[in-house]
């Protein structure tokens, strides 16, 4: 065997297996130059292992306890999908309350839910578009353009002044609330 | 504390018991410590790196697969976040051994011999402390943390011949300090 002394290190940590073990334990009976450098190793461990131990306070152990504890509480809290629970009821809850928006008359593409009331002055549709124009010949054809026009618009304010408008005009001609 | 004692640990702290917590911290928080100080030898700054480990712990526990040693597998965790500590601060590291708090050590009485110990000892850190980066890691890596070569060379991502290469050099210029202050 050759004079190796990184063989000699790991013999010395126990990382080498039974044959190299008996190899090297033989070599260093024969070599006084590895014998050397495997007492010197000896040696030098012995003295690093009789280096001062740093201490740490009693209270530093106790806050260091105190946030793991809270680390361990957080991710309990993770551990349960609380976020995604509520993302997906949210998301439900929205649904439900939009679905009647989102639920079109085929036929006239427009909601079939009362829109606006006529009620005095104010001039809100109740009627669904299908009954007035069943109803009422003209006012479902002016309505009906009324209406594609009031979607198309992008202001709110601007749609129900113009249906205020209208919904006179409507009084004025048939003579009677339209409903 | 034995390999089943370790696993009994293991499976309490990924149940979430905070007495489990206790444990962990009263078992190992020394050897912990030690070994991170040796890395960087300043006590404020060992205490937040330990504090760091231990959360790292708690964080991963769950990840643990029982492969190695539970003490390795903790030891590999506090000596990476040493070592990028260390990167991140790109200076040598200094010493403050006024400011550590230590254990007395046991041994001889005699005033004489007692103070040639302690600047031997004194010295052999410094040399530790003087070793190049990659020739003290591994010193320290397998004698404060108790990795084997083999762990070493994983953890470095180096082979094992390079690892006890780097071994055999920096045992040589420590054993030439000792002989140095040896009388």
């Amino acid at each position: 065997m050759n004079c190796q002394n990184e063989d000699i290190i790991r013999f010395f940590y126990k990382e080498t297996s039974g044959e190299e073990t008996e190899q090297i334990k033989s070599h260093l009976q024969e070599c006084p130059c590895c014998q050397a450098f495997y007492y010197n190793l000896e040696d030098l461990f012995l003295t690093w292992k009789r280096q001062e131990k740093p201490v740490l306070s009693e209270e530093f152990s106790g806050k260091i306890k105190r946030k793991l504890y809270q680390e361990l509480d957080e991710q309990k809290t993770i551990g349960f999908p609380w976020s995604r629970f509520l993302i997906a009821a949210a998301i439900l809850f929205s649904l439900v309350l939009s679905w009647p928006l989102l639920k079109f008359d085929q036929k006239t593409t427009l909601p079939s839910f009362p829109i606006v009331k006529t009620q005095g002055k104010t001039f809100i549709f109740s009627g669904e578009i299908d009954q007035l124009r069943k109803n009422v010949r003209k006012v479902k054809q002016t309505e009906y353009r009324f209406m594609q026009r009031y979607f198309k618009k992008p202001s709110f304010h601007k749609s129900i002044v113009s249906l205020q408008k209208k919904t006179k005009r409507f009084h004025k001609k048939l003579e009677s609330p339209l409903f | 504390m034995d390999k089943s004692k370790n696993k009994n640990l293991v499976e309490r702290l990924q149940n979430g018991e905070k007495r489990a917590v206790d444990e962990l911290v009263d078992s190992y928080q020394g050897m912990l410590f030690q070994l991170i100080f040796r890395f960087v030898l300043d006590r404020y700054e060992s205490e937040d790196l330990l504090q760091e480990t231990f959360m790292r712990i708690i964080r991963r526990i769950n990840s643990y697969e029982e492969q190695g040693r539970f003490e390795s597998w903790m030891c590999k965790i506090a000596a990476n976040l040493a070592c990028d500590h260390l990167r991140s601060r790109k200076r040598k590291p200094l010493l403050y051994h006024d400011e550590l708090e230590t254990k007395p050590s046991s041994g001889k009485d005699n005033p004489a011999s007692l103070f040639q110990e302690k600047e031997a000892l004194s010295l052999l850190e410094k040399a530790v402390a003087s070793l190049p980066w990659e020739q003290r890691q591994v010193f320290l890596l397998r004698e404060e943390a108790g990795l084997s070569f083999k762990e070493i060379s994983e953890e470095l991502g180096v082979s094992i011949n390079t690892a006890l290469s780097r071994m055999h050099y920096a045992v040589k210029k420590l054993q030439n300090h000792l002989q140095r202050i040896s009388p």
